[in-house]
């Protein structure tokens, strides 16, 4: 319980955090520093109980905001991309195509939002950020100790 | 063990309704990163710097003597500017125009720009419903016109900025021999708007200034939008388009100005 508890507020604590964060950071050659879905990665990869699902969600909704994105939008990509890491369990192969597959997906549901110059660009950003962030996390999350 | 199970159940159960408000709520969200946003906006502008004016020390006194004179160089422009807003008024007055209130423009800062994704569409200020924002609402800063606030939470606004192709705003463009070239601004990037559907085909000096036309009563006339650059035959349509550069940089935004409905 207290382990639930202890791992509840984390991930509010982080996606509050990440999502101030994601605001105020300048982005890296146009393309915004992706705090929250490091985060939805993150916990898809880190969790046990069925909390995942509801950090993805919760991130998507926080991007969504955020970023003025279409409703349902970000949320049906985090959940996505946190059920295949559950599913699927192939880190790396998913931190090197999230971001670049988001860019993507953002150019196909949210009108003018991936040109194919930012889509390009977010291979290098979004594996070198999603990488750091999956080194930075676990040691945040070992030291608050939420994975005892 | 069966106290720890119902717990874990509990906890679920107050995530997916924490969830819910959240996707469901995009004020929710937004209100939620507000207090770390406002904290981080008042570290760098009092905590950081003060370091770094600190650290600067060697550097504060002449600058301090530069400041002095500006300030009272500034000073004789400001009493300058008094005199002619108390004349403006009293013209204002003869005309019949309303008095105008200093209570009309609200002072806000930026806390993000929220299009972080794609050109830069919408900026998120500090001031909301509490502070009387509301939807629809025209901002402006000294340069020109800014956007329009698209939605408001208690304590944040976000605005639709001109640059947004979606936007829409009746202007025009004064012609030497009387009468205006007039159009509408469709958005474009932060280094080039558009105006299109002008129907005159009149020639018009380079380097024109583009104001708001008042136009649609969403913007009030005579607020300044850019300078337009070129004016060409659109290819669709018997109707001519302008380049404009924004008279606003909207990359360097720090307050904006929202105008509060009495």
């Amino acid at each position: 319980m207290k382990g639930n508890l202890v791992q509840f507020a984390f991930i509010v604590v982080a996606i509050v955090l990440g999502g101030a964060l994601e605001d105020m950071l300048p982005s890296i050659g146009s393309l915004g520093v992706p705090m929250l879905l490091a985060l939805a990665v993150f916990f898809a990869v880190e969790t046990r109980t069925p909390i995942w699902i509801m950090a993805a969600v919760a991130a998507g909704a926080f991007e969504e905001a955020i970023c003025s994105l279409p409703p349902g939008s970000a949320i049906v990509f985090f959940a996505a991309i946190a059920v295949a890491i559950r599913f699927f369990r192939e880190p790396v192969v998913w931190i090197a195509i999230a971001y670049p597959s988001y860019q993507v997906w953002l150019a196909l549901v949210a009108d003018g939002m991936g040109a194919p110059g930012r889509i390009l660009l977010s291979v290098p950003v979004g594996a070198a950020f999603l990488a750091v962030a999956l080194v930075v996390l676990p040691w945040l999350w070992r030291k608050a100790g939420v994975d005892a | 063990m069966k106290v720890r199970t119902t717990g874990a159940y509990v906890l679920i159960a107050l995530g997916a309704v924490a969830v819910a408000v959240v996707v469901f709520s995009r004020g929710a969200a937004l209100e939620a990163v507000f207090p770390v946003e406002r904290a981080c906006r008042a570290f760098s502008g009092k905590v950081w710097a003060r370091v770094k004016g600190a650290c600067r020390g060697a550097t504060a006194s002449a600058e301090n003597v530069a400041l002095r004179r500006e300030v009272a160089a500034l000073a004789l422009v400001r009493d300058e500017a008094v005199r002619l807003e108390a004349e403006n008024a009293r013209l204002r007055r003869v005309l019949g125009y309303i008095e105008r209130n200093p209570e009309m423009w609200l002072a806000a800062e930026v806390l993000a720009s929220g299009g972080s994704y794609g050109p830069r569409r919408t900026i998120r200020v500090d001031k909301g419903l509490l502070s009387g924002v509301r939807e629809g609402a025209v901002v402006v800063v000294p340069e020109g016109l800014v956007g329009r606030v698209e939605s408001v939470t208690p304590h944040t606004s976000e605005i639709r900025l001109v640059t947004d192709p979606s936007i829409g705003v009746g202007c025009e463009v004064s012609l030497p021999g009387g009468g205006a070239l007039r159009g509408t601004l469709a958005g474009g990037t932060d280094e080039r708007l558009v105006m299109k559907h002008i129907l005159s085909a009149a020639e018009v000096p380079p380097r024109s200034p583009v104001l708001t036309s008042g136009l649609g009563g969403i913007y009030p006339k005579g607020i300044a939008v850019g300078t337009l650059l070129e004016v060409r035959k659109d290819s669709d349509s018997p109707r001519r388009e302008g380049e404009v550069l924004p008279a606003v940089d909207f990359a360097t935004l720090r307050d904006v100005f929202i105008r509060r409905e009495r």
